[in-house]
């Protein structure tokens, strides 16, 4: 998806000008194979510590990688993005070690575009958290944007605990 | 009667001091900026969405909820139950801290992180961790220096917005021996983070309170800016979640409504930066805490159902009452002297206080910090009455801690007001006494010294002086009759 | 054309302290085209005591309010909003059974003055003129009971932008209340004084010379201020701008 595509998505518009605003990173890819290359440039020479889902195969060298609380980047998917809000939604589960996803001062976010809609309402329903739900995720987190503070006279201040900088990398399989 | 050492020995009070009478020079730079920047961004909320359908509609999910709640909370419990977690009842304030102190207990947890809590502060839970010999650290920034200096914190939100950034460098400069530059906010926020880091990989138990409980899947959602959230549920292998029972509502469809509703009120933004949905200790894999604790606080809650006060039940703790309140920003947080503070704080805390404690300490006085403005009521994403709360609770508190010689002044007042040629005559008397008394101190109908009662006024202001001829004489003059 | 029938429910602020504002509301209507009738049994809407947790004095005297007016026609008109407010937003509440449906009736034909000139006589402007050279800056201060609690702030900015040899400046934080807040000033002065402060320096920084406004209490604790601080600032009620030869 080049940036101006002539018949532009409404949703992705929408998420685009949020991630902006808040900031956030985005950077399209036409494919799940062109996105590992975009993480790859993103990360440079940074040492990662990754989830290990299989979309996030191929980006960096084994030896780049390094324990969460030492790691440079945090690598990660999403499992559904809100265009509403610019939030990205992940469940942690096996192979998705909380700390990994959390501590790291800078993250890459893999996204595949089915996965982003429109409103808050429709992303918790995509991600399991609705009633009936025999498989519900036990813990979700929906990131949006830079942790912050203001706590000092107002003075608002990015990177506290959770990531400073994030790039959310959106592809298509 | 207050100070430190009665805070230490038991669970915290929802009144801690008498409310202020005067402005706090101290903090009113910081207020009014923060204000400011509230009124900026909430117009910004507004622009983004239909403001007033959804108030009407955030309303309607707390209505429903408080309305249900003791289905919902039964439900809440089963589901909570269902996904590994524990629940706890806890009829009062030292049920509560009892409860975590047992938790921890006997999970043998000694060290704790804690997240920003309404809840936590309500009930003192701080010096009842102290007390039980557990070390407990604040972990939102603001509170974490607010803590650090021994004080407390004076916003649902901005806990901390009554300090200065030379005392937050101060306050660092005095911890670690290294000198910190007021101007340079990041190094403070680095600093922090360090020190909250190590805590944050040392603790066994992490303690929070809750935005929202989801009913029909028992899912805790809690929102933040910083990441100390995700930290405190993620890193210790035990959770406690301090939750007022209040908080809980039927269905997903209203936790995405209010999820957004929350951050709109409270900064403007349409999202929290993090909204973290935890339900039950982690599962699949995930290397989340092995349990999850939910600390179910009554307090005084239930009590308030079904009374004219219910609504003040719907309130989701946003702060935005806070900044609109013209009196909050001359006074600040302490100055009301209670942990709940603002219009909001004004009205729960003598419905929350309980019948066995003195008059000051059940908030008495605290419905008449309010000019009865009515600013609450149109910050208020789920539009309670705030200011016909305040009124009411005002006719409440005289009924349980009588004013007497005020009560006796409106009864003389309704005695003679009530009454056509009564009105007139304290008309013609206050004319004619205050004309040979003060026509050497009234220039232009304006006098320096006003009687009683009304002595307070010019204190600070002159006084009009009431006109020798008043409307309804000048009527007959022209008209006749009247 | 007919007369328009109208009740002047004059407020007791206004009665006792300002009686002027009184006499100038009725100049104004009758201008207007309007018969202006004086019930002359009325004292006052009771929000005093309601305000301060007296619900049963204030009743007492909101029971002359409804006798005064109940067999009168017409809108009743108030040149004041926060009795007005008194009136429609807390009488039904106050009330049960028969006199609820009597205060339910009067509040529904009760209006403070610039409501009624322009929703229901349907004037935008009534012409009026700031004396003196030259344009003087006008702050216009909303009194809270209007402008949230019955959520009208248009209705007054239209007339005042028909008064000649005046300039509207807009303070910072125009929506602050101003701290009069009624027994507040009493009770609470020092913190009511300090919110006067906040508003008649603003009011300054903008560039004000004069304050308007329809509520009588904000007027006399922001006039009262501005004189015992010697401030160079004229506080005025909205009518009194409305006079057709500018006689302030």
């Amino acid at each position: 998806m080049a940036a101006e595509d002539p018949t532009p998505d409404p949703l992705l518009s929408r998420f685009r000008a949020r991630l902006e605003e808040l900031p956030a990173s985005l950077h399209e890819a036409p494919s799940l194979a062109a996105a590992r290359a975009v993480a790859h440039e993103l990360i440079g020479g940074a040492t990662v510590a990754r989830w290990r889902d299989a979309a996030l195969d191929g980006i960096v060298e084994h030896a780049q990688e390094a324990p969460a609380a030492e790691a440079e980047i945090s690598l990660i998917v999403a499992d559904v993005a809100v265009a509403d809000t610019g939030a990205v939604g992940f469940a942690h589960r096996a192979g998705r070690p909380r700390a990994a996803g959390v501590l790291p001062t800078r993250q890459v976010v893999l996204l595949e575009a089915n996965d982003l809609v429109a409103d808050m309402e429709s992303a918790l329903r995509h991600v399991g958290l609705h009633a009936g739900n025999p498989e519900l995720p036990g813990n979700v987190v929906f990131a949006a944007g830079p942790s912050r503070t203001s706590d000092i006279e107002q003075r608002s201040i990015r990177g506290v605990h959770a990531p400073r900088e994030i790039a959310v990398v959106i592809f298509r399989r | 009667m207050t100070g430190a050492s009665e805070r230490e020995l038991g669970p915290g009070r929802l009144v801690i001091e008498p409310p202020r009478r005067g402005p706090d020079p101290a903090v009113t730079p910081n207020l009014h900026r923060a204000a400011g920047n509230w009124a900026t961004h909430r117009a910004d909320a507004r622009r983004r969405v239909e403001w007033e359908q959804w108030r009407e509609r955030a309303r309607d999910i707390r209505s429903d909820a408080v309305r249900n709640l003791p289905e919902l909370l039964e439900m809440l419990e089963a589901r909570v139950i269902a996904a590994g977690g524990q629940v706890h009842h806890a009829r009062n304030a030292e049920q509560a801290c009892a409860d975590v102190v047992r938790i921890c207990r006997d999970a043998g947890a000694t060290r704790a992180v804690k997240g920003k809590s309404m809840t936590g502060e309500e009930i003192g839970l701080g010096p009842a961790l102290a007390l039980a010999g557990i070390d407990a650290v604040e972990t939102d920034l603001g509170e974490y220096i607010v803590q650090a200096i021994g004080d407390r914190p004076s916003h649902i939100v901005a806990p901390a917005v009554h300090l200065s950034a030379a005392q937050v460098a101060d306050l660092f400069t005095r911890e670690s021996g290294r000198r910190f530059d007021p101007d340079d906010t990041a190094a403070l926020v680095e600093y922090a983070r360090g020190v909250l880091r190590a805590r944050f990989l040392a603790a066994d138990v992490g303690i929070t309170g809750i935005n929202l409980a989801v009913a029909e899947t028992g899912t805790l959602a809690i929102v933040e800016s910083e990441g100390n959230i995700r930290l405190t549920t993620s890193l210790p292998r035990v959770h406690i979640a301090v939750m007022g029972i209040e908080k809980v509502i039927r269905d997903w469809s209203g936790a995405a409504h209010l999820l957004q509703m929350l951050p709109l009120a409270a900064h403007g933004t349409p999202a929290a930066a993090s909204t973290s949905f935890i339900t039950g200790p982690a599962r699949d894999g995930d290397d989340g805490p092995e349990e999850v604790h939910l600390v179910l606080l009554d307090g005084g809650r239930s009590a308030i159902r079904g009374t004219p006060f219910e609504e003040a039940l719907h309130c989701i703790r946003c702060g935005a009452c806070l900044y609109a309140c013209p009196v909050y920003r001359q006074v600040g947080g302490h100055g009301y002297g209670s942990t709940y503070s603002g219009p909001i704080g004004a009205v729960i805390t003598p419905l929350l206080a309980r019948d066995g404690d003195a008059a000051e300490l059940r908030g008495s006085s605290l419905p008449g910090l309010s000019t009865l403005c009515g600013a609450c009521v149109e910050a208020c994403p789920v539009k309670i009455p705030l200011d016909d709360q305040l009124v009411m609770l005002r006719h409440l508190t005289h009924q349980r801690d009588p004013a007497r010689a005020e009560a006796a002044l409106f009864a003389a007042w309704a005695r003679l007001w009530s009454r056509p040629a009564s009105y007139r005559a304290t008309a013609a008397t206050a004319g004619r006494a205050l004309r040979p008394l003060w026509s050497a101190l009234a220039r232009d109908g304006w006098q320096r010294r006003a009687p009683f009662p009304f002595s307070g006024w010019t204190e600070g202001r002159d006084a009009r002086a009431p006109d020798p001829e008043p409307f309804h004489l000048r009527w007959r003059r022209v008209r006749g009759g009247g | 054309m007919p007369a328009r029938r109208v009740q002047l429910f004059v407020t007791c602020l206004v009665d006792l302290l300002y009686p002027a504002v009184g006499e100038r509301t009725v100049a104004l209507l009758e201008r207007l085209g309007c018969e202006v009738g004086f019930p002359g049994s009325q004292t006052c809407c009771g929000q005093p005591a309601l305000s301060s947790g007296y619900p049963d004095e204030a009743l007492k005297v909101a029971d002359r309010f409804l006798d005064a007016f109940a067999d009168t026609e017409g809108p009743i008109v108030a040149p004041f909003g926060s009795c007005v407010h008194m009136v429609r937003h807390h009488y039904p509440r106050l009330y049960d059974g028969e006199r609820a449906a009597i205060a339910a009736r009067l509040a529904a034909r009760t209006y403070e003055l610039p409501s009624f000139i322009v929703g229901e006589l349907g004037r935008q402007t009534v012409g009026g003129r700031y004396p003196g050279p030259g344009l003087t800056a006008v702050a216009y201060h909303h009194e809270c009971h209007m402008r949230y609690g019955l959520g009208v702030t248009d209705a007054p900015m239209s007339l005042l932008r028909g008064v000649t040899g005046c300039r509207i400046v807009e303070p910072a934080r125009g929506e602050l209340c101003c701290g009069f807040g009624g027994t507040f000033s009493l009770k609470l002065g020092e913190i009511s004084v300090a919110m006067a402060d906040e508003k008649l320096d603003t009011a300054l920084e903008a560039g004000a010379q004069a304050i308007v406004s329809t509520d009588v209490g904000c007027l006399m604790h922001l006039e009262g201020r501005a004189r015992r601080r010697g401030l160079q600032l004229r506080v005025h009620h909205l009518v009194d701008l409305l006079e057709p030869d500018g006689a302030l």
